[in-house]
C-alpha cells in the first residue's frame, strides 16, 4: 500500500488537526492525529490543511501536481512508498509554518524562542504562544527590540526554559544556583542560598551611559535584591535594603537612590540611563527615583544576578523569595519607550495571569 | 517562614560545588549561623543527578539560620542595602 509520511522539523509529537481535499475531489477529515503521521492511501496526492491547535496555525501542504484543467488518462503510476514531506524547511531555525492567506504571520523569532523552551523540556500552549508572539511583535512595531541585550520571559516552568535569554544568544541563559523553583508563575527564590547568574556584564552593554535593566516581580521582594552587581567598576542595583523599609538602585554609580517602600509594592521595575548623565528608576511607568550621575567607567567583567546581588564575583548575603516573570538588560530608553515596554510587558504578564496591575 | 536546610560534610561540600542537581541547576552549599554547610531542601528532594544519590537521603532537615552579615558598604561609605 502506499501513502505519505506527515513530518515535521520542529512539530513532532504535536497534536495536530488534518483535513485532506485529493486532487480526485471530495474531503476527507483525517481527524486529530500526531505528527509524523502515516497516511496510507492510494490516493494520497492532494492538498493536507494541518491545523496545530497549540500554536493557532494552519500549515499548507501540497502532495502531487494538481491536474490540469482537461485530464488526460494516464497509466497507473508507481508509487513510491511512504516518502517523508516537511511542513516546514527548518523549525529550529524557523519554526513558524507557513501560514495561511487569511492569517497574520508567527513572528520567526517569537517562534525560535518557544522552540528553545520546548526542547529545554519546558511547556507552552496556545496562551503561552499566542502571548509570546504578541510580546517579540509588540516590541519590534515599538522599536524596542532591537534596543533589548538580553531578555528572559520565564516561560516554560522549568530551570532550563526559564533560563533562556529569548534573544537566544546562549551566552546570557541564565545558571541557576540553588534551591530556585520554576513554575507558570516564574521563578521563586528560596531565601537560603537560590540566585541566577545572567551571565551579560558591564562588558557586554553597548555604552556604559546608555542602558537600562529591570525585572518583574510578581511577589513581595522582602530584603533582596531583583537584578544586581555591584563590583568595583559596575554598581548596578535594584531592590529593597535589609530592613525592606527603601526601595532603592544603583545606576553605575557608587550613590544610591531610595525611597519609602511601602507595602513592598510588586510590579514591573525599570532602570534607566541615559547619554546625559540622567537615571532614573521606574515602578509600572511611573517615575519613583531619580538623579543626574555620572557612569562609573572602566571595563568590568562581573555578571548580574538576579535574586541576589553579585558582589565582586559572589552572592551576598541575602537570597530572594520573591518570583520573577520577567528580566531584562537592554540600551538606554526614552519616557515615551519606558511607557510603551512597561505596557508591553505587563500585558504579556497579563496574558499569563500573572500581572500584579492593569 | 522557615527555610530547611541539611548538613553536608565538608567533604561532601567539595563533591558538590559545580555540579547540577537538576539540569542548568547547580548545587550551591552555604555556611549556616554554626558554619555548618547546607544545603537546601529543593536541591534534597529535587535532585536527580544520578552522581550524587545520597543527597536524596540527607536527613534530618534543619531550619536554616544565616550568618549575620555586617552591613555591606558602598564605596563612599554608604549602606548598600543588599
Amino acid at each position: 500500500m502506499a501513502g505519505i509520511r506527515i513530518n515535521s522539523n520542529n512539530f513532532n509529537g504535536k497534536s495536530v488537526e488534518i483535513t485532506f481535499n485529493p486532487f480526485s475531489g471530495g474531503t476527507i477529515n483525517l481527524g486529530t492525529q500526531t505528527i509524523p503521521y502515516d497516511y496510507v492511501s492510494s490516493n494520497y496526492e492532494g492538498n493536507y490543511s494541518i491545523y496545530i491547535p497549540e500554536f493557532d496555525k494552519t500549515c499548507p501542504l501540497q502532495v502531487g501536481t494538481a491536474p490540469t484543467p482537461t485530464p488526460t488518462i494516464t497509466p497507473t503510476s508507481s508509487i513510491t512508498p511512504t516518502p517523508t514531506i516537511s511542513i516546514t524547511p527548518s523549525i529550529t531555525s524557523t519554526p513558524t509554518p507557513t501560514p495561511s492567506s487569511s492569517e497574520v504571520a508567527f513572528d520567526a523569532d517569537a517562534a525560535a524562542y518557544l522552540a528553545d523552551v520546548i526542547a529545554s523540556g519546558g511547556t507552552t500552549d496556545a496562551t503561552i504562544s499566542a502571548a509570546t508572539n504578541t510580546l517579540f511583535t509588540s516590541l519590534k512595531s515599538n522599536g524596542l527590540y532591537s534596543k533589548m541585550k538580553a531578555m528572559w520571559p520565564y516561560v516554560g516552568a522549568t530551570a532550563s526554559s526559564h533560563s533562556i535569554n529569548a534573544l537566544l544568544d546562549k551566552t546570557f541563559d541564565i545558571t541557576w544556583n540553588g534551591g530556585m523553583t520554576h513554575g507558570v508563575s516564574g521563578s521563586t527564590g528560596n531565601g537560603t542560598n537560590g540566585y541566577g547568574n545572567t551571565n551579560f556584564s558591564k562588558n557586554d552593554m553597548t555604552a556604559y551611559n546608555d542602558y537600562s535593566f529591570g525585572g518583574y516581580q510578581n511577589t513581595p521582594l522582602g530584603t533582596a535584591t531583583m537584578i544586581s552587581v555591584f563590583n568595583s567598576n559596575n554598581k548596578c542595583q535594584l531592590g529593597a535594603n535589609l530592613s525592606g523599609t527603601d526601595w532603592f538602585a544603583r545606576s553605575m554609580n557608587n550613590s544610591q537612590l531610595s525611597t519609602a517602600n511601602s507595602g513592598n509594592i510588586t510590579g514591573n521595575y525599570i532602570v534607566n540611563r541615559d547619554s546625559s548623565d540622567d537615571t532614573a528608576v521606574y515602578r509600572n511607568a511611573t517615575e519613583i527615583l531619580s538623579a543626574t550621575q555620572s557612569p562609573l567607567v572602566g571595563a568590568d567583567s562581573q555578571p548580574f544576578y538576579v535574586f541576589n546581588t553579585n558582589v565582586s564575583g559572589s552572592p551576598g548575603s541575602n537570597y530572594g523569595t520573591h518570583t520573577m516573570c520577567f528580566a531584562f538588560v537592554g540600551e538606554g530608553l526614552t519616557t515615551s519607550e519606558i511607557t510603551a515596554f512597561d505596557g508591553i510587558i505587563n500585558d504579556f504578564q497579563t496574558s499569563l495571569g500573572r500581572n500584579t496591575y492593569t | 517562614m522557615a527555610h530547611l536546610v541539611g548538613v553536608i560534610t565538608v567533604t561532601q561540600k567539595d563533591e558538590l560545588i559545580g555540579h547540577e542537581w537538576q539540569p542548568r541547576s547547580y548545587f550551591n552549599p552555604v555556611q549556616d549561623i554554626n558554619d555548618n554547610w547546607v544545603i537546601s531542601a529543593e536541591e534534597i528532594q529535587g535532585n536527580i543527578n544520578p552522581d550524587f544519590p545520597w543527597v536524596n537521603d540527607i536527613s534530618p532537615l534543619i531550619e536554616y539560620e544565616p550568618k549575620p552579615f555586617p552591613p555591606i558598604t558602598g564605596d563612599t561609605g554608604e549602606f548598600l542595602g543588599e
